[in-house]
């Protein structure tokens, strides 16, 4: 008797799941949260849409990426990148929108055009009109309709089946300087200035970051950071992480975060954010090494590079001297 | 009866059978996706809010004071309450690991309740020096995180940057040195670092430096300022965290009064002795230990850690007084420490600002280091101890 009753009751279950109904939006708005809350860059690829009183809608039936985002790989040692791509509606057709979170693929494309379960298509939503994004590092008030929208979260409203949506994604790594608009590059963190400011950084939770959901052990991986407590300019065993030109021209860009040991950054020229920077332990003033910085309002000369230049500090009995790499060095 | 439910329970077992096999896999296996992506989410949003209320605790410390009155009692991780700043328990992960072990951490969202808890009661030191993660730029402290009905865990990295100040910009007087820090961007030790923070840098580095230094056992000693290091063991262990061994202009940048603290660009800068005040003489009554800590403070209170009581106009703390420090001197090496410290009375000619002696940076036995010119010699000759902070540069976004 009894085994009846439990098919029973796995039949009344069977059924239950097979009549669920799908609420597609929340699972479109859970893949992105998932997806995308480890996020710390983010790229606005149509900025005039960006918290726009206008919504997306050209060019029409068109495909476009809205925001490409950096984030830590499952094992947080690598970066990938998420692509939010929409194609436009198109009214006169009464063609309605889609939404799609998409990976970067192996050509390095984000705008994908295969069909839903092509691999790097990791959810989609269609159906969508007047859709408008809102992001921002500070918090926004809108007038209409009134809300009040937090800082670091990426809100999209849509129109859906007649209804108005509102999908929320806390983009918790994400600072300041790291929300860029097509076209420009990270340029370093955005941090106070004043007397008794503080170095922590203002994120969706302040001087808190996160990593994909995971055990910690995977992402203690051992350090492929740069340069060795031992690097030295003199013996030209050194890292240089921002390289630039005397014209302050970048060689390469900013990623002295990648040191290992720290940074520094030598004197020679008058660039604004800084002349070139090395990683290592600072040896400044030595012989052979970069002078110390002295920096650059005390003198109105426009080059600081050359034999017995004042724009660098050395140890008594050396003077400044400006080597071939254009470094003011101490001899 | 009995066949009336049998063909009832034949039907549904057919309708279910039915909807199996009629309806596609693909149409089928995303209905189980979305349930566990669903979950997942819900899942991260208990976690995401734990960790709000833990970067809390992380910046402000115990703020409610539960430590200090013993209503937080964590012997192990922080010691009984004793005497110490309130910035001991900021940034500090033995206070995050205390309140999760006695208070636990409950979350409330839309009326449903989800208990936090730690993976593992510890905690990892990660630096670009030992851990390889895409987006780490400083050191942070990691702990994992896991709800009461989840499966995976959330690692956290709360920053380790409470204890720092910036130094404004402006144009400073080393010596007879002009300089400035415009586009610089330094930020500061506020305290020297401790014996805490050392033995973190002992355990998570991979570093054979600083394997002879000799830790304190109880957690209060642990507090103090870390001494017993060679300058080339304090210069790694600055390194381990991204930072430079303090240098000896800035050192004196974020301590001497500026000649108009509202005109960055004045070039006459003065070289007053003390923090506080242009004045070029003082009086015991409005310094003696509240703003020089110096020998005679030692018979009449402890040295505590921590201690904000004597600030500079740049919110570093104890450019007098306090323990002996070692600098980095790009201009002359052999005037490489502080020597204002509770090793010479008030009136010591050493207890000024900018007065440098040199230490050979290994041993600290008499023979080790030269007190100038005139010679003014501490009272113990050895095993003096000797403290350092650590500076770093920050390379910041300088768009308007």
């Amino acid at each position: 008797m009894n085994v009846p009753r439990i098919l029973f009751f796995l039949a009344l279950v069977c059924l239950n799941f097979s009549c669920q109904k799908i609420d597609e939006t929340s699972e479109f708005e859970a893949n992105l949260f998932v997806s995308l809350f480890s996020t710390y860059e983010v790229t606005i690829l149509r900025p005039e849409y960006l918290s726009s009183s206008e919504a997306l809608k050209s060019p029409p039936a068109t495909w476009q990426t809205l925001i490409r985002f950096k984030l830590p790989s499952e094992n947080g040692n690598k970066e990938m990148t998420y692509c939010l791509n929409y194609q436009m509606p198109y009214e006169k057709i009464k063609m309605l929108g889609e939404l799609r979170l998409e990976e970067l693929n192996s050509q390095g494309g984000c705008l994908g055009t295969g069909d839903v379960g092509d691999k790097s298509v990791k959810s989609s939503l269609d159906q969508i009109n007047h859709l408008f994004i809102y992001l921002s590092a500070e918090k926004q008030v809108l007038k209409t309709p009134q809300k009040e929208l937090q800082p670091f979260v990426l809100y999209l409203k849509f129109e859906r089946k007649g209804n108005e949506t509102w999908i929320k994604i806390p983009l918790v790594n994400l600072e300041k300087g790291r929300i860029l608009l097509e076209g420009k590059k990270y340029r370093g963190q955005v941090l106070s200035k004043e007397r008794y400011a503080s170095p922590l950084i203002a994120r969706f939770i302040f001087g808190v970051q996160v990593l994909p959901l995971g055990k910690a052990e995977r992402i203690l991986s051992p350090s492929q950071a740069l340069g060795e407590r031992a690097d030295n300019y003199a013996e030209e065993k050194i890292v240089s992480c921002h390289d630039l030109k005397p014209d302050c021209t970048e060689l390469k860009p900013f990623h002295c975060n990648e040191c290992r040991y720290g940074w520094y950054e030598v004197s020679g020229s008058r660039c604004k954010g800084g002349y070139i920077k090395f990683c290592g332990i600072r040896r400044c003033g030595q012989k052979d090494e970069p002078a110390c910085l002295r920096g650059t309002e005390f003198s109105k000369l426009s080059n600081l590079c050359f034999e017995g230049s004042n724009a660098g500090f050395c140890q008594e009995g050396l003077h400044t001297y400006c080597d071939s790499n254009k470094i003011l060095i101490c001899k | 009866m009995r066949i009336v439910l049998f063909i009832f329970f034949l039907l549904l077992v057919g309708a279910s059978l039915a909807l199996y096999i009629l309806v596609p896999t693909e149409k089928w296996l995303p209905r189980y996706r979305t349930t566990q992506i669903m979950s997942e989410k819900r899942e991260l949003e208990f976690l995401l809010e734990a960790s709000k209320r833990l970067g809390k605790f992380w910046r402000e410390g115990d703020a409610e004071g539960l430590w200090k009155t013993n209503k937080l009692n964590c012997p192990k991780a922080l010691g009984t309450a004793f005497d110490v700043g309130n910035d001991y328990l900021k940034c500090n992960p033995r206070f995050i690991l205390c309140l999760m072990e006695e208070k636990g951490l409950t979350i409330e969202l839309d009326g449903e309740d989800r208990d936090i808890f730690l993976q593992k009661a510890d905690y990892h030191l990660v630096t670009p020096s030992n851990a390889h993660i895409s987006h780490l730029s400083r050191a942070s402290y990691l702990f994992e995180l896991k709800s009461s009905r989840g499966s995976k865990t959330l690692p956290l990295l709360l920053e380790d940057d409470c204890r720092e100040v910036f130094l404004p910009e402006r144009i400073y007087k080393y010596k007879d040195f002009v300089w400035d820090n415009y586009n610089a961007n330094i930020f500061i030790d506020q305290y020297p670092v401790t014996f805490l923070e050392i033995s973190d840098w002992l355990r998570f580095s991979s570093d054979k430096v600083g394997q002879n230094i000799k830790l304190p056992s109880t957690q209060k000693s642990l507090t103090q300022f870390a001494y017993g290091l060679t300058l080339d063991e304090m210069k790694s262990y600055c390194a381990f965290k991204g930072k430079q061994l303090m240098s000896s202009e800035i050192f004196d940048a974020a301590s001497v009064y500026p000649a108009d603290l509202n005109n960055p660009t004045e070039e006459v800068v003065t070289n007053a002795p003390y923090p506080w005040t242009r004045k070029k003489k003082i009086t015991e009554d409005e310094a003696l230990c509240s703003k020089i800590y110096s020998e005679e403070c030692l018979k009449k209170k402890s040295f505590a850690s921590f201690s904000n009581e004597a600030t500079t106009w740049s919110g570093m703390f104890w450019a007098l007084g306090g323990p002996l420090e070692a600098l980095y001197n790009p201009v002359d090496s052999s005037l490489n420490m502080k020597a204002s410290s509770f090793y010479f009375p008030f009136t010591s000619s050493w207890q000024q600002l900018a007065e440098r002696a040199h230490w050979e940076g290994g041993e600290t036995h008499e023979r080790d280091f030269d007190w100038g010119k005139n010679n003014e010699r501490p009272t113990v000759n050895d095993n003096l101890k000797i403290g350092f902070r650590c500076m770093r540069a920050v390379y910041l976004d300088e768009r308007p």
